[in-house]
């Protein structure tokens, strides 16, 4: 192959290679640049439902980011969010209807509706998440 | 007439200076001319850090509360967020490993002889606004080691005597490590430093346009000897395609490393835990953090470790002025003391960053 | 004229300085001033008479205002010994062994009195002791047995939350050890089990609980036993006294064919099995096995050995299931991935594992089946998605793998640009 068109056969190669690894920088690049479909930085708030599907006097455990969670609604109606992680030994903590306590089953501890330890060997309160709704849906966040 | 883009800014602007300076840039081509080659490659890793960086402000939270899972939904959520994060982190340190690579063989070769004694100042203090890149970054992902590491980092400063105190509060934002901190150190990190660093990377630059590559005193030599000049290649294209070899097989090293040793999210900073044994900086800090270790408490009544940073920043000092200390360089001569001075500079430097690893590894 | 007002004001200021000074010195108007003779004489005589003087300073009830004189009588404002222990001034003295739970009991028994101090504190403590053996035997003449003073000790008493306090939770075991562990004390009480009940229980894991993880909550000897009443659960009432914390296992239990059943022979509810102070963490090694327990009673191939033999299996699958999720979500973890949310749903398959442990005392199969089938769907999506991130992890080598082919392609075709350019450049000059 003569000098001339092995150049141009070269600089076409290159050509191609270059643009190929442009579009292997690109396509990386604006993926990322596109917001996931999950939403926002995870742990701060997630949605946790449709708000009327909780009926008054009693209580869900939801994942929320790395660690359990439990949603209420109190017999008066009222929507309130803790952290499900038991204060004694780390045990996931439930609503009790009959009750209207928050139980733990490892070591028969008990909490009152706005988390306090009340009963059995849990030594802290559970800490509190705060409630809102959005679109009917509601939303469970830390907040600070 | 055919639309010339070329033709259309020359109109306006006059491009033939630049013109000239395109097809007359030139490289000399010597047996130690691959050396060249370290600062185009730091250059390109700086703005893979700034693109890297600039994505990742994307999604990055800089808030005690958020920073940490902010991080983690870069790695785990974001399409090629671990990509871009794990580029982020190993580019940072390959970035210094040959920013200390070009300004070692810059050093041997004597580049920074006159007249190019303030590219030599100039890019001592890049590489020191690159130490301080590699510092405030650490800071963001707001893990254990992070957290720890500069709150040592930030001890040490606070120990200088008369300055001390305030450049801990200054860089704290406080008197701990705190959220505070975190602010602080993002706003020097994307704001403050890039400010800085543009004008005298600007300058460093236009410098070495200007007065052309140092050739070293041997090369020139031979060359008065024989009375010629040294073969030179074109900068465009040839000198840059040579460049662009270089660059792509970093880039190939980066995204290798990000898939096989991924930066790790660690584990959310406590600031009310205890500090897990073995915290140390960052690699470029550990040869002055070991050597502080082995500092005796007390000397002549001084306290040992303030007088190890001083001593550091002496150090400093004298590596920033060693043009005008090298009186032999500036005449075009070769002087021994300086040679083996940064020889035992760059042994130590090995050494005692050897040292502090495997101190660790033995822990 | 300035001086006179001079002088009136510098004369004013030290009058009134010195009143101050007075009043400082006098606080409560007409009281006669505060001098303990009993502290001052006893320590002053020395020896055996002092010892109580030197450690009271940090006795609780020192520091709530209460002197020598409150607990033993007597005046302790007279040096004059016939005055101040003399029994027309209240004076006490030392209290026999059979005294000392009415002596301590004078204050601490009487509810308005001790309520000033702490409003819920209990008062029982004195009438809950009579009940005990201990209480008993005191009253029968016995004087080795414990009183107040052996366990709380005496003129050093603290609070029981103190940790410095011989009963604070994590010093109960040796306190009641002291006699309880010592043989030679206990020569010739011939109704006990044995003495090993102290290092038995440093076996359990309720000790481990206590001591390794500091939870003050763990049981100790007073938990089960009674602190002031302290005597030995009766057959009946051992599975309540579990029961307190171990709510679930007890309404299983008690719902269970051998709830009847080892009431009928006489035999302790939970102890059988779980023994009363060495208790180990249970699990379904307890079932079937070597270790069983179960076989202690029942025989190979019998109705209960088979329900034995389904449950171990059934926990076992949900065990291993958790295992093997647990394995590869440490694999995708040491391979850079974040199996954080995975590994926090892996732990709901874990509280299903503990929640089938404690069904086993229903003895019903069927209800540990139901937990091990909510547990295991967990325990599978999380190996699913460690394995997912297993696959990421290779699918991302695959990529870089290709990238770096693209790279070398392109490197490979600059070299032999560049070559072609430098020859045609050479024959150019």
């Amino acid at each position: 192959m003569d000098e001339i068109s092995r150049r141009r056969w070269l600089k076409s190669l290159l050509g191609g290679g270059v643009g190929a690894s442009i579009l292997s920088f690109l396509y990386p690049i604006l993926s990322f640049v596109l917001p996931p479909p999950t939403q926002g930085s995870g742990s701060e708030s997630q949605e946790v439902g449709q708000a009327e599907e909780l009926k008054p006097n009693s209580g869900i455990v939801f994942q929320f980011g790395t660690q359990p969670a439990l949603l209420i609604r109190t017999p008066e109606g009222e929507l309130r969010a803790f952290s499900a992680l038991c204060t004694h030994l780390g045990c996931t903590v439930s609503y009790e209807a009959d009750s209207k306590v928050i139980w733990c089953p490892c070591h028969n501890g008990f909490y009152d509706l706005h988390g306090r330890n009340i009963g059995g060997p849990p030594p802290r309160p559970l800490p509190e998440f705060k409630v809102n709704l959005r679109d009917g849906k509601v939303v469970v966040s830390k907040g600070a | 007439m055919a639309f010339s883009p070329r033709a259309w800014l020359d109109e306006r602007l006059d491009l033939a200076p630049v013109r000239e300076f395109v097809e007359h840039k030139s490289v000399p081509i010597h047996r130690h001319s691959h050396w060249y080659y370290l600062g185009g490659m730091t250059l390109f890793l700086f703005v893979v850090q700034a693109m890297t960086g600039i994505l990742l402000l994307l999604y990055y939270q800089p808030s005690e509360a958020n920073a940490f899972e902010s991080v983690r939904f870069i790695m785990t959520q974001v399409r090629f967020g671990w990509l871009i994060r794990s580029i982020h982190g190993w580019s940072g340190n390959l970035l210094i490993a040959l920013a200390f690579a070009h300004m070692f063989s810059t050093f041997f070769l004597k580049s920074y002889r006159k007249p190019r004694e303030l590219t030599w100042v100039s890019g001592m203090l890049l590489l020191f606004l690159m130490f301080a890149f590699g510092f405030s970054g650490y800071l963001l992902p707001w893990n254990t080691l992070s957290y720890f590491a500069t709150m040592v980092g930030t001890n040490i400063a606070g120990a200088v005597p008369g300055l001390g105190p305030f450049a801990l509060r200054f860089l704290r934002g406080g008197d701990a490590v705190t959220g505070a901190t975190l602010t602080r150190f993002f706003g020097f990190h994307v704001a403050i430093l890039p400010a800085v660093i543009g004008p005298v990377l600007l300058l460093h630059l236009l410098l070495i346009q200007r007065q052309g590559m140092s050739v070293p005193l041997s090369v020139e030599e031979e060359c008065r000897a024989k009375g010629t000049a040294p073969p030179s290649i074109r900068f465009f294209p040839d000198f840059l395609l040579r460049e662009l070899m270089g660059w792509y097989l970093a880039l190939a090293v980066l995204a290798g490393l990000a898939a096989l040793v991924p930066w790790e999210l660690g584990v959310k900073a406590d600031p009310f835990a205890p500090a897990p044994p073995g915290i140390q900086p960052e690699w470029y800090f550990l040869f002055m953090f070991q050597t502080l270790k082995y500092i005796p408490a007390t000397i002549f009544g001084f306290d040992g470790e303030v007088l190890g940073i001083l001593a550091f920043g002496v150090g400093g000092l004298m590596v920033l002025l060693v043009p005008f200390l090298d009186r032999a360089a500036a005449k075009g001569m070769r002087s021994k003391i300086v040679k083996r001075a940064g020889v035992i500079v760059v042994i130590y430097i090995l050494t005692m960053t050897t040292v502090a690893y495997v101190a660790n590894l033995a822990r | 004229m300035v001086w006179i007002v001079w002088i009136i004001s510098v004369l004013g200021l030290s009058v009134s300085a010195r009143a101050q000074q007075q009043g400082a010195d006098t606080p409560q108007a007409a009281e006669p001033e505060k001098k303990d003779t009993c502290v001052v004489c006893h320590s002053n005589l020395g020896g055996q008479l002092a010892v109580p003087t030197k450690p009271f300073p940090t006795d609780v009830h020192a520091e709530k205002g209460l002197t020598c004189a409150s607990c033993h009588g007597g005046d302790p404002t007279s040096m004059d010994p016939k005055v101040a222990m003399s029994p027309a001034k209240g004076f006490r003295g030392r209290p026999t062994r059979e005294q000392v739970p009415e002596f301590c009991g004078r204050c601490h028994s009487d509810t308005a009195y001790m309520h000033r101090y702490s409003p819920t504190v209990q008062t029982d403590q004195v009438r809950q002791y009579y009940t005990s053996r201990h209480g008993e035997l005191l009253r029968e003449g016995n004087r080795q047995v414990a009183t107040c003073i052996n366990c709380h000790s005496v003129h050093d008493i603290k609070l029981v939350s103190d940790p410095a306090s011989p009963v604070y939770p994590t010093n109960i075991p040796e306190t009641c050890g002291q006699c309880h562990s010592n043989e030679e004390y206990m020569a010739g009480y011939t109704d006990l089990p044995g003495l090993t009940q102290v290092a038995d229980y440093k076996k359990s894991v309720h000790y481990q609980a206590l001591t390794a993880q500091g939870n003050l909550s763990a049981p100790t000897c007073v938990t089960c036993h009674s602190s002031h009443g302290a005597t030995p659960p009766g057959v009946r009432s051992v599975a309540d006294v579990c029961g307190t914390c171990h709510a679930q296992n007890l309404q299983f239990f008690q719902k269970s064919p051998h709830a009847a059943a080892f009431s009928d022979m006489g035999v302790p509810g939970c102890v059988q099995c779980h023994g009363n102070h060495a208790i180990l963490p249970g699990n379904e090694a307890m079932l079937a096995g070597p270790d069983s327990v179960c076989m202690t009673c029942h025989a190979e191939g019998d109705a209960g050995a088979q329900r034995a033999e389904e449950m171990a299996a059934q926990i076992r699958r949900l065990d291993a299931a958790i295992q093997q999720a647990q394995a590869t979500l440490s694999d995708a973890d040491q391979a850079g991935m974040d199996v954080s949310v995975a590994t926090a749903e892996l732990t709901m398959a874990n509280s299903h594992l503990i929640m089938s442990r404690t069904t086993i005392h229903s003895l019903d199969a069927s209800q540990v089946d139901a937990e091990i089938n909510q547990g295991i769907p967990i325990a599978e999506k999380a190996l699913q998605e460690g394995r997912d991130k297993l696959a990421e992890v290779q699918s991302r080598r695959k990529g870089v793998a290709l990238f770096s082919l693209l790279v070398l392609a392109i490197v490979f075709t600059l070299y032999l640009y560049i070559r072609l350019e430098d020859k045609s450049k050479r024959q150019v000059r």
